[in-house]
């Protein structure tokens, strides 16, 4: 995580800003999907070394924005994706997805990822030793365990970002990585 | 649901102000006491938005032991609102004339009328049920970081005229850009900011 001295120093115009860049969170989630397909679920990132991630049972995919705006909403229990691989081949990009990501210490949480905001939601938190216990003392210590295990998430959501955002602005983009993610692409089902 | 149990959405903030003085104890209570939330369950009014305790919603003393855990500021916004529907407001309102009519045997001006209407809205939304809206926010003070458990622009926004209210600190929403704009430096800062969408599907 990082403080106010790190921030952009330049005023910037927020909001023009975020929307001008929607897509950088859409091409995130994509690239994080098919790398988790690729890679048979486990990237290697850095500093928390491997992790599983899965998508499950639901995806969107947006084509953009604009009047020409299509979005198709792929639920699909088996994780086939037969739809969401046609969306891509048509031009279209994650949006949202409901994923799960298992750490090396074998932490398993799921949420519903936006990736406009990149706002985890409906987060499902790993199973603790203090679940189900009462009392004032728990009740704090239950919450400070939360925002431990909320902390951890967001680190391992950051790399992840962070490892994808190394890529997407480096030289490799276009020559080793676009070409890996659309070898993937060209072997699935039309 | 939220922070403290259940399932939960996340939207994160960073603090692009330094706060005007240290945040003491006193300066955090006073301002939180400041813009504790009002209970309008037995007035007319449509609003009522502000803080209550983080294990308590039924209180806003402030006491620093219910707010701060160490590095973490944590206290929960709490939103009442009701809605009166104009098509109910309409139909009290014709009531409430033609009652008029038959005492005075006068039909009502539009003077007459908007004070009726005034008296039968304050007395149906003082009738009418509160919705109440819990959302957790946590400080983390060492990273500049807010944390609010709720997500959707309408939250945002209530969130962000409570926080502007009380502390008057700018904030900046985390989202791909901004973060992405904290984890680079030099050069692929201008490289980012310049960054066109690609095409993934390239056949």
């Amino acid at each position: 995580m990082t403080g106010m001295e790190s921030l952009p120093p330049e005023p910037v115009v927020f909001l023009d800003l975020w929307r001008d860049k929607f897509f950088l969170g859409r091409e995130f989630l994509t690239w994080l999907w098919i790398s988790s397909e690729l890679d048979g679920n486990l990237l290697k990132i850095k500093p928390q070394g491997y992790i599983e991630v899965w998508f499950e049972s639901r995806l969107t995919l947006d084509s953009g924005e604009g009047a020409d705006r299509k979005v198709i909403s792929c639920q699909d229990p088996n994780a086939k994706w037969a739809e969401a691989h046609t969306g891509l081949r048509q031009g279209k990009k994650v949006s949202r997805g409901r994923l799960k990501i298992r750490n090396e210490d074998n932490k398993e949480w799921g949420l519903t990822l936006s990736a406009d905001t990149l706002t985890p939601q409906a987060i499902k938190f790993p199973k603790t030793f203090s679940e189900g216990e009462e009392g004032v003392e728990t009740e704090v210590g239950r919450f400070l365990e939360r925002v431990a295990l909320l902390n951890e998430l967001l680190a391992l959501l950051e790399a992840l970002f962070k490892n994808f955002l190394n890529l997407r602005l480096g030289e490799d983009w276009p020559k080793v990585e676009l070409p890996r993610l659309n070898q993937w692409l060209m072997k699935q089902n039309p | 649901m939220g922070i403290i149990k259940g399932s939960l959405a996340l939207t994160r903030y960073r603090v692009r102000e330094e706060p005007p003085e240290i945040l003491t104890d006193e300066y955090l209570s006073s301002r939180l006491a400041g813009n504790a939330f009002v209970d309008i369950e037995h007035t007319p009014e449509e609003r009522s938005l502000g803080w209550v305790e983080f294990f308590n919603h039924l209180d806003s003393n402030f006491n620093p032991a219910t707010y701060r855990f160490g590095g973490l500021l944590a206290f929960t916004l709490r939103l009442d609102s009701r809605r009166l529907p104009n098509t109910v407001l309409n139909r009290y309102c014709a009531i409430r004339e033609a009652q008029h009519l038959t005492k005075t045997g006068q039909y009502p001006n539009s003077v007459v009328r908007k004070g009726l209407r005034e008296v039968v809205r304050s007395d149906l939304l003082r009738r009418t049920l509160l919705n109440t809206e819990l959302m957790e926010v946590l400080w983390l003070i060492q990273e500049n970081e807010i944390w609010l458990a709720a997500a959707g622009e309408k939250r945002r926004l209530s969130f962000e005229e409570l926080w502007s209210h009380t502390f008057g600190l700018a904030l900046e929403m985390l989202v791909p850009v901004t973060l992405g704009l904290e984890m680079v430096t030099g050069e692929l800062r201008q490289v980012l900011l310049n960054l066109k969408a690609s095409p993934i599907w390239l056949a």
